[in-house]
């Protein structure tokens, strides 16, 4: 799923973020922070969607879990900003083992219901566990450490955080086990006839997927100061599931195009009429009618169509 | 000679460009709105746009404040604290608002509060009722224009002594704003009045036969609700089959005495209801407030006017007020400004409270009665309380 323009494209893209803050204004510098961390949560959703070929309704769990208690170790127990984050990390990860033990050994619309189920569960923790979480007022005035008070620094820690976790996503993608998460969205059964424990993989992924969600969720936790039940409620898993739709699930760098493309359209559209959601939504009809693939499917088409040659892709 | 010539062409040309920069930057007074204009808050977003309308073209129309005029920008908060803030990041980065204004949902408000203290830019708060928002997390930049939980209780216990309340049954949704609001009323009531019941709610639940028998079971001669929007409809209709408006007396607050719940309900509405409302396109007010009404009428194509219009019309003539007297549209001038500030608006006297940054705002309290030539119940007579 991934290749060598893939990279190429991945090279650019973070070199220019790179000046950006730079050269940029502030507003494309909070643009592209925002873009970042939902291309995070989306590619990381995308271990499960696009390499296992389990469709998660309930990824924005793990992103609210993150968020949260990187929240809670920062403000509440005034933990400094690395014990908060790694802190918050594992504890998601620890989150995802137990509800992808439980949601793994179910198949298909039985997988995305149960995470669905769950992910409501926890909005349902966050809302009314009000002394931890601040109830539905949200978690509101996260102590986020000085250095990262400025839009300029924040980018920056942003775009380091992110492109590592990218890296490391990426890494895992084009490994043996990225490979046999494919084997297994290819058929489970042939996978497992193969030796491989495909429940075991499963889980693996889904902890994978959860974890880097959760890195997400602390730097949206820190980006907006707060942390709102909102983040955990269904639509929000629903809006990353379309960011991977839209961009493309069979690549990897899809995700990241389906974030920064859907959180244009809406930024952009939201300026100018009220009515934006039905300019979005025509334009996600006309995008998964005529790309199916999403956006890197047709970008690949047409560039195969000029350039008469085949692609690498896996 | 030459020399002396340079200086002064160099700084002319100095004090022009500073001039003009001056100038420019103080061309407009820049206010940005963050109201879910679309979804479920569109009912209170798309009326609080037309107040917003209303207060900047009446502004601009008598030539803007101390010659500057106002310009808004409209934004979709969704009723989502991260869409909210996200929304205010851009109106702040690339529109250059030098004011805030929203949102509806309490949860939301306090997002954007905490971007408001962080950019330094004043929130003006009109609807949202939260009282955390001036109370443990108030800070300069702040201001809350709704009433609060704090005062709908207090108004809410006097609504109670006026209709004979002795033993009180409290039914809300099940969240903080029914919480705080019950929390308040119980510090306040008097006359040996006592809540013996709780009934709540899911939020957003449509359901509500469960907790309707319950209250039938109780003994409790009154209840005092908070369930508000689509959920009062609901409630009220589910309700009226059960007979329990014969056998209690009701109190209710959340501003279900609007002209659109009456309204929406004509004849479900319990008789007698004792209610609330921030406006009442038929009340009896002063001459400022029936021209308001009158230009309001207007704007939404109707005399039957809504609610929450009044509450941004306020919130505009609030920034006027302070960039007239800070001189100036800089933020945080404009945020000293309108520390302690009193106004008059249609609804009376409005004053910022120094200490809190709340106004003394208050509502319509009154029994929803039947009129002649009218489905909707109107509230007869109507006080207002502060």
């Amino acid at each position: 799923m991934t290749n060598r323009l893939q990279i190429y494209v991945l090279i650019v893209a973070f070199v220019w973020l790179l000046i950006l803050p730079f050269v940029g204004s502030r507003y494309s510098v909070e643009l592209a922070t925002q873009i970042l961390i939902f291309g995070l949560l989306a590619t990381s959703l995308n271990i499960l969607v696009g390499y296992l070929g389990a469709a998660s309704f309930g990824h924005a769990a793990f992103f609210a879990i993150g968020g949260y208690a990187c929240a809670y170790f920062l403000t509440t127990l005034a933990l400094p900003l690395v014990v908060s984050m790694v802190g918050a990390v594992l504890l998601t990860a620890a989150a995802s083992l137990v509800i992808g033990f439980f949601c793994v050994r179910l198949n298909e619309i039985y997988f995305s219901m149960l995470t669905l189920a769950f992910s409501m569960l926890i909005w349902a923790i966050a809302l009314k566990w009000k002394s931890v979480t601040g109830g539905d007022d949200g978690f509101v005035g996260v102590a986020v450490p000085e250095f990262l008070g400025n839009y300029f620094t924040f980018f920056l820690f942003t775009l380091g955080v992110v492109s590592v976790s990218i890296i490391v996503l990426m890494i895992i993608g084009n490994s043996t086990m990225g490979r046999v998460f494919i084997a297994i969205r290819e058929n489970q059964t042939r996978a497992s006839f193969l030796g491989v424990n495909v429940r075991r993989m499963q889980l693996i992924a889904f902890v994978i997927a959860g974890t880097f969600a959760g890195v997400a969720g602390t730097l949206l936790a820190l980006y907006v100061r707060g942390m709102y039940p909102e983040t955990a409620f269904w639509s929000q898993s629903g809006h990353v599931l379309i960011m991977v739709l839209l961009g493309g699930m069979h690549a990897f760098i899809g995700p990241l195009l389906g974030a920064s493309v859907l959180t244009l359209l809406e930024v952009t559209i939201g300026q100018y009429t009220e009515y934006w959601q039905v300019f979005v939504g025509v334009v996600l009809v006309i995008v998964v009618l005529a790309a199916p693939e999403g956006i890197y499917g047709l970008v690949r088409s047409v560039s195969k169509r000029i350039g008469g040659r085949q692609d690498d892709d896996a | 000679m030459a020399k002396s010539f340079k200086n002064t062409v160099f700084a002319t040309t100095a004090a022009m460009m500073m001039a003009s920069g001056i100038a420019y930057a103080e061309e407009t007074i820049k206010v940005g709105i963050l109201m879910p204009v679309s979804g479920g808050g569109a009912s209170y977003g798309v009326p609080a746009v037309n107040g917003v309308k209303m207060a900047v073209d009446e502004i601009n129309a008598a030539g803007g404040v101390n010659g500057m005029k106002i310009e808004y920008f409209v934004r979709d908060s969704q009723l989502k604290p991260d869409v909210s803030v996200a929304a205010a990041r851009e109106l702040i980065t690339k529109e250059g608002v030098d004011v805030l204004v929203g949102a509806v949902s309490s949860g939301a408000t306090l997002a954007i509060s905490e971007l408001a203290k962080q950019e330094k830019i004043p929130l003006l708060a009109p609807i949202a009722k939260a009282a955390a928002l001036t109370s443990s997390k108030l800070h300069p930049y702040i201001f809350q224009l709704a009433a609060t939980t704090d005062s709908e209780g207090r108004q809410m216990a006097d609504a109670l002594s006026v209709v004979g309340a002795k033993k009180v049954c409290v039914s809300g949704f099940d969240y903080a704003y029914s919480h705080d609001l019950f929390d308040s009323l119980a510090k306040n009531l008097k006359d040996g009045i006592e809540i013996v019941d709780t009934f709540h709610v899911k939020l957003g639940t449509t359901d509500y036969s469960a907790v309707i028998s319950q209250l039938m079971g109780s003994d409790c001669d009154t209840v005092a609700g908070a369930v508000w929007g689509g959920g009062f409809i609901a409630y009220m209709k589910q309700a009226g089959p059960f007979g329990i408006f014969e056998t209690k007396k009701l109190v209710w607050g959340a501003e279900v005495g609007s002209s659109e719940m009456a309204g929406a309900l004509k004849g479900d509405y319990p008789e007698g209801m004792y209610a609330a409302a921030y406006d009442l396109w038929y009340a009896e007010g002063s001459d400022a407030h029936k021209k308001f009404l009158a230009d309001l009428a207007v704007i939404e194509g109707t005399k039957e006017t809504k609610m929450y219009p009044v509450t941004t019309y306020i919130a505009i003539q609030f920034i006027a007020e302070a960039v007239r007297k800070a001189g100036s549209a800089d933020p945080q001038a404009i945020a000293k400004a309108l520390v302690g500030l009193s106004i008059d608006t249609p609804l009376g006297t409005r004053t910022i409270d120094p200490n809190n940054h709340r106004t003394n705002t208050g509502e319509f309290w009154g029994p929803m009665v039947t009129v002649s030539g009218s489905e909707a119940k109107q509230m007869s007579p109507a006080e207002y309380l502060e």
